[in-house]
C-alpha cells in the first residue's frame, strides 16, 4: 500500500553511509525514494528494500557519476519515473587523501568529476526540469581550512560550496539551493584510523555528531521555504577552530 | 545473410513477482540479434530496402516499458513476437538481463530465439 507523498527526492550515493540515512530519513519523512548508486549494488537494494517496508516507491539508479553523459540522463530518467520529482541530495562523493601533484592527474579528474561537476550538472539539469524544488549539497565542515591530507578532495568540496551560494542566486525563485557541512559523523572510509574520539576533544562541543544531527538539518532545510544559498555546519563548532 | 545486432539497450519496465516489482520500475538491458536478406539494401543504399534498426529499438522500447509481467519469460517471448511480427526477419535473437534480480549477482537473464 503507498500512501499520499510529499514528492520524490533524488538522493545521489544513496547506497551507503550518510546518503543511505538521508534516503531512509525522506522516505519515513513521505518522499518517495529515486536511490542513485554506481559499484554499491547489494547496499543499494537493501537500502530499497528498507524504503519498500515504509509504503514508499523506491527506484534503482545506477549510474557513473564521473561521466558526463550518463550524468546529464540522470534528472531525466528520474524526472520520467517520479513526475512529482522535487527534493535532489547531492551527496556522492569521492574521498581520497593525495597532496597537489601534476604527475598523475587521475584522482584530480575523479574529485573535480563526481565532487563538483556532478553536483553541477545535476542541479542545473534539475532546475531546469522541475518547476519548484529544494537542492541540498554535501560540502564539508573543513571547507574553511587550508591544511588538509585530501587537497583535491577540499578544493573540490570549496568549489561546490560557492556553487551552492551562486546556484541559490540564479535558480530562485522556484528552486533554492542549500549545503551541509558534516563534520565528524560518521567513521572514515578507506581503513584511515578512526580519530575522531581524539580530535573531537579540539572542538568547542567536545563530541562527535551523528547521522541524526545531520538529518534534522535535511528535515530543517526542507521545511524552511525562506532559506536558499546557505551551509549548515553540523560540526560541533569544528570549522572555527 | 545479414545481421543485426543491438546491444545493451536499456530500458525501465516492471518486472516481477515481488510486491515491490509490480510498482517500482527497473532497468533492464536488452541484446538483440536478427537476420535478414539484406541484398537489396547492400546496392541501393536506400532506407525502405533496410530492417531500419531505430524502428525495432524503438518499438522494443516501447513494449518493454508499457509493460508489466510477472516474469522475464513472458517479456522475452513478447518482445521476440514483435520482431517477428516484421516479415522481412528471418530470424531473431532477444535476452534481457534484469540487474536487480539478484543482489549478489551482475544480473540475471533470460533468452529465446526464433526462426521462419
Amino acid at each position: 500500500m503507498i500512501s499520499k507523498s510529499k514528492g520524490s527526492a533524488l538522493v545521489t550515493g544513496a547506497a551507503k553511509r550518510i546518503g543511505r540515512q538521508v534516503a531512509l530519513h525522506l522516505a519515513k519523512e513521505g518522499y518517495h525514494i529515486a536511490l542513485h548508486y554506481h559499484h554499491s549494488k547489494p547496499e543499494a537494494m537493501a537500502t530499497a528494500q528498507a524504503i519498500y517496508k515504509m509504503g514508499r516507491r523506491c527506484e534503482l539508479f545506477c549510474c557513473d557519476l564521473s561521466k558526463e553523459a550518463e550524468t546529464l540522463k540522470l534528472i531525466p530518467q528520474v524526472k520520467k519515473a517520479f513526475p512529482n520529482l522535487n527534493v535532489l541530495i547531492n551527496s556522492a562523493s569521492l574521498f581520497v587523501p593525495n597532496r597537489f601533484s601534476a604527475s598523475d592527474l587521475s584522482l584530480f579528474k575523479s574529485h573535480w568529476n563526481i565532487n563538483f561537476k556532478a553536483p553541477y550538472l545535476l542541479t542545473c539539469e534539475f532546475a531546469r526540469l522541475v518547476k519548484r524544488g529544494t537542492v541540498i549539497n554535501f560540502v564539508d565542515a573543513n571547507v574553511v581550512k587550508y591544511k588538509t591530507k585530501y587537497a583535491d578532495y577540499l578544493m573540490t568540496k570549496k568549489a561546490l560550496l560557492e556553487f551552492t551560494k551562486m546556484a541559490a542566486v540564479q535558480f530562485g525563485p522556484n528552486i533554492r539551493v542549500n549545503g551541509i557541512s558534516p563534520g565528524m559523523i560518521l567513521a572514515p572510509v578507506n581503513n584511515q584510523p578512526d580519530d575522531r574520539l581524539m580530535r573531537a576533544r579540539q572542538i568547542p562541543l567536545q563530541r562527535t555528531g551523528s547521522p541524526a544531527h545531520v538529518l534534522s538539518s535535511v528535515s530543517f532545510i526542507l521545511e524552511n521555504d525562506y532559506l536558499t544559498g546557505q551551509i549548515i555546519a553540523i560540526d560541533g563548532g569544528e570549522n572555527l577552530i | 545473410m545479414a545481421v543485426i545486432r543491438i546491444s545493451d539497450l536499456k530500458v525501465r519496465a516492471l518486472i516481477g513477482a515481488n510486491s515491490w516489482e509490480r510498482i517500482n520500475k527497473q532497468e533492464l538491458s536488452i541484446n538483440i540479434t536478427l537476420e535478414y536478406d539484406a541484398s537489396k539494401a547492400c546496392v541501393s543504399d536506400k532506407l525502405k530496402d533496410a530492417l531500419n534498426y531505430e524502428t525495432v529499438a524503438t518499438k522494443i522500447m516501447y513494449t518493454a516499458e508499457h509493460s508489466r509481467f510477472t516474469l522475464l519469460e513472458k517479456l522475452v517471448f513478447k518482445l521476440l513476437a514483435g520482431i517477428m511480427a516484421d516479415k522481412r526477419v528471418l530470424k531473431a535473437y532477444v535476452r534481457v538481463d534484469k540487474p536487480q534480480a539478484l543482489s549478489q549477482a551482475r544480473s540475471v537473464s533470460f533468452e529465446l530465439s526464433a526462426e521462419r
